[in-house]
């Protein structure tokens, strides 16, 4: 039987084992966007983050007698996927950072705040800026653990260093936040009443 | 007023949420990365054979200095692909029968100038103060450090870049060609730029030929343009379709009856040099 848009993930990732390529897109068009989301967090680079999630469903395909049987959590298992192979792509670039770097001024950022109201969008295109300028280490970090879910140990491994950095990094990314993201409260408050 | 920690933790669930890239596009360039690879046996005969051994020999052979004009000669006779080393740290992998030259006093002076009779790839060695000039008799590339491929017939003059950027000088007009295009300057004034993503006029070296598409066509001018393979139809019937697949070879013959099989097109040599073939289409697929 072709799958069809109301399989679900796990019916659909049986398909995929028996080789429908049907069930190969389906599963990209339900998870491609989520999974480049995932994937630009690490890498910064739209172009590299689809290249890579690609690369993934490229794998899936090939690798499909291989896959887990009954998985139950195909999401899950994407996103870990997509997750290492982000991080292979930082490694192989030499781009895993190897110190804790510094963090930008605040004062001179600040300055440029318009006092407006700021619409969601811009909201959004804030948020990006302000976690796009945390020293990279401290950035990836925060990313793996309060985007990505990873504990402390998984990241401390993925990043080669050790859970005391993590903690440390984790403690930097909210001081910074708090300070940089403070002037969005009042505006904000509105945006997350209705969220 | 100051955020508590689950206040952020709610506002940086939007980090990167706005990236949304086309699904469908992205559909269609998963469907081109699962196109089988079709990787072709070498004939045994014929004398493309010799392309086919990928081997690329760093020779000394075919390296000769004229005194009296005091132009280096790199030339490639060896029936097989050869890379010299240029004085400033450049290479260039020469395809057989094309030759370069460059003056043996002023190369790497002021300026780096050479001129090519034949089709080469080049990996310039960056050095901003001595641009890389590779002149033929229709025009001139020029650059400062980067990656391209270079065919220079009596007529035109193409390249395709694979790194960084060059500058195609043509009957006095200048055309920027970017990584991954490719551009035609031909005898009497035209100049186009085109799209490059499969870098196909790298194939006689690389062995890497990709069609996504392609007309047969587009096809038959990079076998032409790499190998130098002449197809004729007979009796003027043509036939067009899209082609869409992968290849490793340098074997072109091999190529080209692989697709005019998929596609019911025959293909009959004419000549005895493996390069030129008659093809009778009935169009039917």
């Amino acid at each position: 039987m072709p799958p069809t848009s109301t399989d679900t993930d796990t019916e659909l990732f049986a398909s995929l084992r028996d080789g429908a390529p049907g069930a190969l897109d389906e599963l990209f068009r339900r998870y491609y966007v989520d999974l480049c989301r995932v994937s630009v967090r690490f890498v910064a680079d739209g172009a590299a983050a689809e290249d890579i999630v690609q690369e993934t469903f490229t794998r899936l395909w090939t690798k499909r007698l291989s896959l887990p049987p009954d998985t139950q959590s195909v999401g899950a298992y994407l996103r870990r996927a997509v997750r290492n192979r982000s991080l292979n792509y930082l490694r192989d670039r030499k781009r895993i950072p190897v110190d804790d770097g510094e963090l930008p001024e605040l004062a001179a950022d600040l300055e440029q705040q318009p006092g407006a109201r700021l619409e969601s969008a811009e909201t959004r295109q804030r948020i990006n800026h302000a976690i796009d300028r945390l020293p990279e280490r401290c950035r990836l970090v925060f990313v793996m653990s309060k985007l990505e879910h990873m504990s402390h140990r998984e990241i401390a491994d993925a990043l080669d260093i050790s859970v005391k950095t993590v903690e440390n990094q984790m403690t930097r990314a909210y001081k910074f936040l708090r300070e940089w993201l403070g002037v969005l409260v009042l505006l904000f408050c509105q945006y997350i009443c209705l969220n | 007023m100051s955020l508590e920690q689950n206040d952020i933790d709610q506002l940086v669930k939007n980090y990167r949420e706005d990236f949304t890239p086309d699904v469908e596009q992205g559909l269609r360039a998963l469907h081109g990365r699962l196109t089988p690879v079709r990787r072709l046996r070498p004939r045994n005969n014929g004398r493309l054979y010799a392309i086919a051994a990928a081997v690329l020999l760093l020779l000394t052979a075919g390296y000769f200095v004229f005194a009296d004009r005091g132009l280096t000669e790199l030339r490639n006779d060896t029936g097989q692909l050869a890379t010299y080393e240029l004085p400033d740290g450049s290479s260039v992998v020469l395809q057989s029968g094309s030759v370069l030259h460059y003056s043996a006093s002023d190369f790497n002076t002021a300026e780096r100038r050479l001129t090519l009779d034949g089709q080469g790839f080049f990996e310039v060695a960056p050095d901003a103060d001595r641009p890389f000039t590779v002149s033929s008799a229709v025009g001139s590339v020029r650059v400062t450090g980067t990656a391209f491929n270079l065919r220079a017939r009596s007529s035109e003059l193409e390249v395709e870049v694979s790194e960084g950027t060059v500058l195609l000088q043509h009957a006095g007009r200048e055309m920027q060609v970017k990584a991954r295009e490719a551009a035609l300057a031909v005898d009497g004034g035209s100049m186009e730029r085109e799209e490059a993503p499969n870098l196909n006029h790298h194939a006689w070296r690389t062995g890497e030929l990709r069609f996504d598409h392609t007309p047969f066509e587009q096809v038959l001018v990079y076998l032409n343009d790499n190998w130098g393979i002449v197809c004729t139809w007979k009796d003027d019937t043509t036939c067009s379709f899209p082609v869409t697949s992968s290849y490793h070879t340098s074997d072109a013959r091999s190529v080209l009856e692989d697709i005019a099989e998929l596609n019911g097109v025959k293909v009959r040599s004419t000549g005895t040099d493996g390069k030129h073939f008659e093809l009778t289409g009935t169009c039917s697929k």
